[in-house]
């Protein structure tokens, strides 16, 4: 009987599970964690500190799901180290573990940048079910709150907070928001539509010194300027949990690097998820890390799987709204473009081009014709004929295709 | 026609607006669609859906 261990529940590690048990039905599985809740959906995490849904829709996976497949869930338990002469793990708690095959799948944490004062009661990072709880404990007794970083998902947490009725504050390095997916007149539209809602910015600002006693009072920027608030969620990206496989000596270079089968370079362990880099590329987003758990889980128990990598998607949703942004969005606005603008209905809509070619786009608060204009983007399609009909409103999409 | 819901992101598939953008055309029961399709928000598998 193959024993096979899994470190980490996420979805790369559950799926992973999954995988190995459909192919195996004899074999033992276990799967450990440091997390203390069974697997869940952190995407849903702003919806949880805003009190929109409970605790028991976020997990995915109850008890029975375990159960009816005979894997053995430990949670609560950090694991230290692994022999692989002995082939054999620890955790903090004693428990050994032995394994045939181990997968590594300890996913990533959130990023703090070394600023003055992030160790005070009041500061935040949202990455885990706890830290959600944490958040929304402090939350009830908090009116204003800062939000360090203006990334899709720092928004969506401030969002969260703000549909509670806290006043929510966003200062971010750069001078735009969204500065990947957006060029300076679509965030600004974007930043007016989130001022309406409730929202405030400081962009361009840095970030000096978390001030308060016992605990956050406000927040001093390099300018001197000082922002009163009674929490900070801090939301500048993630980096990968690799404190374990640099210990076993693994090469790392930003995550774990695996090949096509997601073996690392010691026999019988694999990687899987946030934690790796494969082909170079560090993903950090479910589909692939859901893909990755379940070539890896077929690998280990035999099976020949091999993952390609996953396109990332252009779709985003940033605070409800839809944004599709591909391509050379042409930020410098260097190129040939057409853009249609709508500020009382808040629609940005931009197509770049390049000799005729569609060579990328922003679609903003009104996304149609996005399918057949992303695939245009993709096979390089000259629209030279088209250029001046795209943007008009009752434009078939469909000629795109043709 | 159900309603189905993504249980990893809270996306609601409405098979009367279809999801045209990812070639499903409006009027699509949720059991008709492809099973390669994914959930256009977060890109979580077709079996992540359940009734809303």
């Amino acid at each position: 009987m193959r024993r096979y261990v899994i470190i980490g529940n996420g979805v790369a590690g559950t799926t992973a599970a999954e995988n190995i048990r459909e192919m195996d039905k004899e074999g033992k599985i276990d799967i450990i964690t440091d997390e203390s809740t069974l697997f869940y959906t952190r995407i849903r995490l702003p919806e949880y500190i805003a009190a929109e849904v409970e605790e028991e829709r976020i997990v995915l996976h109850k008890p029975e799901w375990y159960r009816e497949r005979n894997i053995v869930v430990h949670l609560g338990k950090p694991v230290t180290d692994i022999d692989q002469a002995k082939r054999e793990i620890y955790t903090t708690e004693g428990t050994t573990l032995n394994y045939d095959r181990l997968l590594l799948a300890t996913g990533s944490h959130s990023f703090v940048p070394p600023i003055r004062g992030v160790d005070k009661p009041g500061v935040f990072t949202l990455r885990t079910i706890k830290d959600a709880q944490d958040i929304r404990d402090y939350a009830a007794e908090a009116k204003r709150v800062i939000l360090i970083g203006g990334g899709v998902l720092g928004l969506e947490a401030g969002n969260g907070l703000r549909r509670r009725g806290i006043e929510v504050t966003v200062v971010e390095f750069f001078p735009r928001l969204l500065p990947r997916q957006m060029d300076v007149p679509g965030a600004e539209l974007l930043q007016r539509q989130m001022e309406e809602m409730g929202f405030s910015f400081h962009l361009g600002a840095k970030s000096q010194e978390i001030r308060g006693t016992q605990r956050v009072e406000g927040l001093l920027l390099e300018d001197g300027q000082i922002l009163s608030a009674d929490m900070v969620l801090i939301s500048a990206g993630v980096r990968p949990n690799l404190d374990l496989a640099q210990k076993i000596g693994l090469e790392v270079d930003r995550g774990v690097l695996v090949n096509d089968r997601l073996e690392t370079q010691f026999p019988d362990i694999y990687g899987a998820g946030d934690l790796i880099q494969h082909r170079g590329i560090f993903y950090g987003i479910w589909p692939a890390s859901e893909k990755q758990g379940q070539v890896a889980g077929i690998n280990m128990a035999g099976g020949d799987a091999l993952y390609e990598g996953t396109v990332m998607s252009n779709r985003l949703k940033v605070v409800g709204i839809d944004l599709v942004s591909a391509g050379d969005i042409d930020a410098d606005e260097k190129l040939e473009k057409r853009v249609q603008k709508d500020e009382q209905r808040f629609i940005y809509r931009k197509l770049v081009l390049k000799d005729g070619i569609l060579v990328g786009c922003i679609l903003f608060g009104d996304i149609s014709g996005a399918r057949e204009i992303l695939h245009a983007i993709e096979n390089k399609k000259n629209v030279q004929a088209l250029k001046d009909d795209l943007l008009v409103k009752g434009f078939d999409f469909k000629r795109l295709e043709s | 026609m159900e309603q189905w819901q993504c249980s990893v992101c809270g996306y609601i598939y409405d098979p009367a607006k279809g999801d045209p953008d990812n070639g499903v055309d409006p009027a699509t029961p949720f059991e008709k669609i492809p099973d390669d399709w994914v959930c256009p928000v977060c890109g979580a598998s077709k079996d992540q859906f359940e009734k809303a």
